[in-house]
């Protein structure tokens, strides 16, 4: 109920912020860079706080950025990402037990416009659809983010983006959780 | 000016109720727990052994039983050789209440077993260390729910390794039953 109640009031919130629109503002952009799990698969008889951290992984994707309405852009996404497998010894024998492959697609809200000229700092949260899949195991679920991305513009149309986000793929009471770090690169496409 | 402002209010305010509605997903985790079982060997014209687990004595299962909400990864590792000359598919069933039933015939007879896990084929006269992966895609849709409604209950089953059908003489070493629970912390 409370999602609901929080996805109607974004829904308000951007068609009155539509109500006063401007010019259109897309891009287009690439991004890359690391997805580490967290508190996945872990062992609490001998946890240390380092093994919150799984094996670090790799996530690329495609963003594209709309800032149709003042203070705020929209940027749907899609990506991939890839996690190690994991090498355990039990009982004397090591196995090994596959990292998830992972599809994401979602929309991203961003305040300000991660475009813009200078140096400056930009808080997000998004809302998604997150596929994460290995041998006997498939989860597919909703999934939030929320971050900060740091954007430069080195050229005209040309914008760099770092970010540093959590991630988390609901599974009923619990999910999945993920820190990710990417750059992007982006091409302002109009105006 | 006003209404930018309004407009981040906003969202702060949708932003703290999508984290809200999120709950104690926010704060959970997977934790994986691995049961020793004893060295066996499962011969259909002599004897079968069963392995009762008390999951209650596993530490990590004490300390998050309460908080469990799903298993999310199973396994049934070990190495598994195969002492006569014909393969065997090896499945392994669950009786919800502790039984020590030593015969094939014995465990055939009680209807409230479960088929846990399997098949896992091994050549005559052959010796196979199963790959964790493929494992995890033996368990059985019910076998998985029977697990969980053990692990979310008193925790308290026997589980049998068989051959699922015709003579069979196999024995199992360093076996281990993994399960990963999803609890909230």
């Amino acid at each position: 109920m409370k999602r609901v109640l929080a996805l109607a009031l974004l829904a308000a919130v951007t068609a009155a912020g539509a109500a006063q629109a401007g010019p259109v503002a897309v891009s287009v952009g690439v991004f890359g860079g690391l997805s580490i799990p967290v508190l996945q698969d872990v062992t609490t008889s001998s946890f240390s706080p380092g093994d919150a951290f799984g094996a670090t992984g790799s996530q690329f994707g495609l963003r594209v950025p709309v800032h149709a309405i003042p203070v705020l852009t929209f940027e749907p996404y899609y990506a991939k990402s890839k996690y190690k497998d994991r090498d355990e010894t039990i009982g004397g024998i090591t196995y090994t037990r596959e990292g998830f492959d992972g599809k994401s697609f979602g929309l991203n809200a961003i305040l300000g416009n991660p475009n813009g000229s200078g140096f400056h700092f930009f808080p997000y949260f998004g809302l998604g659809k997150t596929k994460l899949e290995r041998t006997g195991q498939e989860i597919n679920k909703t999934s939030y983010n929320f971050g900060l991305g740091l954007g430069m513009s080195p050229a005209q149309k040309i914008s760099v983006q770092v970010r540093g986000e959590f991630a988390m793929v609901a599974t009923g009471d619990t999910s999945r959780k993920f820190t990710n770090a990417t750059v992007g690169l982006t091409y302002a496409l109009k105006p | 000016m006003k209404r930018h402002a309004w407009i981040v209010a906003a969202l702060g305010v949708a932003l703290g109720l999508v984290l809200m509605s999120a709950g104690c997903i926010l704060t959970s985790g997977q934790i994986q727990i691995n049961f020793d079982l004893p060295n066996f060997t499962a011969n259909n014209a002599t004897t079968i052994l069963g392995t009762t687990i008390d999951l209650s004595t596993e530490k990590e299962y004490k300390d998050n039983k309460e908080k469990l909400k799903d298993l999310t990864d199973l396994a049934v590792l070990g190495k598994f050789t195969n002492n006569s000359a014909t393969p065997v598919n090896v499945e392994v069933w669950l009786t919800p209440a502790p039984t020590s039933y030593t015969t094939a015939a014995g465990l055939a007879g009680d209807t409230t077993k479960i088929k846990v896990w399997g098949p896992f084929q091994v050549a005559g006269s052959a010796t196979k260390v199963i790959d964790w992966n493929a494992s995890a895609q033996l368990f059985t849709v019910a076998g998985k729910a029977a697990l969980l409604s053990e692990a979310k209950g008193d925790g308290n089953f026997t589980l049998y390794a068989v051959g699922a059908a015709g003579p069979y003489n196999f024995t199992v070493v360093n076996g281990v039953l993994v399960l990963v629970i999803d609890v909230g912390i």
